[in-house]
């Protein structure tokens, strides 16, 4: 799952080199905190957090179909 | 309706972006560990990028909840594909033909109210929409005398109203 959060944001910036996901687990389920080059920000989260909203629909699709949690923070 | 010609794109360019849509497409699947099929489709003057051939409960869950998972899949793979190819990219991703089945209901169902509105003379409102299932509404009731509709709200409430004529 980590692949599809890394592939996703990679796929919407202008530096993927400057990606990073990195996963952790609580009792919630699992969290990916994506990092990215402060000048992508804007388009990982789109205009009103559109963006981000449509990434976190699809990694938590994605999520259940493990029985499991996901989350997705974007962080600069 | 109004439309800047010059700013559409052309057909070579359409059957580009939905390659290119279902490229993406079935990137996404094999990440999502979900075996199934994209595949370029034009449709009724649109180009859509099918998601076919997959087990059922992974179809629903790529659909989601009142078509949400789906509406999310179809803006990453616009904004990905218009990176790839620096252009304004307008595919429209459908799961086992979920769009068309819920575009004919939707038609079906403008017809009956504004069928209603005549009777009565009195406006009916559909649930708010989107740009594109807006004008499905508009298109579907044009042809029927006696009445008329609008757009009435801002989006996301942006909902249509039957009125008579």
């Amino acid at each position: 799952m980590r692949d599809l959060v890394d592939f996703l944001v990679s796929e919407l910036v202008d530096d993927p080199d400057a990606v990073e996901v990195t996963e952790s687990e609580d009792d919630r389920g699992f969290r990916y905190t994506v990092h990215v080059a402060p000048d992508d920000m804007g388009k990982v989260i789109g205009k009103g957090g559109r963006t981000a909203k449509a990434i976190r629909a699809v990694v938590r699709a994605a999520a259940a179909r493990q029985d499991a949690n996901a989350y997705v923070d974007i962080v600069d | 309706m109004a439309r800047d010609r010059d700013d559409a794109p052309t057909q070579p360019e359409l059957e580009e972006q939905a390659d290119a849509a279902a490229d993406f497409l079935e990137e996404l699947l094999a990440r999502m560990d979900i075996d199934a099929i994209a595949e370029p489709n034009p449709h009724g003057g649109h180009m859509y990028v099918d998601i076919v051939d997959g087990p059922e409960d992974d179809m629903s869950l790529l659909i989601g909840r009142h078509g949400q998972t789906l509406e999310a899949i179809q803006e990453l793979t616009r904004m990905a594909v218009g990176r790839r190819l620096d252009q304004r990219v307008r595919v429209i991703v459908d799961v086992e033909d979920y769009r068309k089945r819920r575009e004919a209901r939707l038609g079906e169902h403008a017809r009956e109210l504004a069928e209603r509105v005549r009777e009565s003379g009195r406006e009916e409102e559909l649930e708010p929409m989107n740009s594109y299932e807006r004008k499905l509404v508009h298109d579907a009731v044009a042809e029927i005398d006696g009445i008329q509709t609008e757009s009435r709200g801002v989006d996301p409430s942006r909902y249509v109203v039957i009125l008579p004529a």
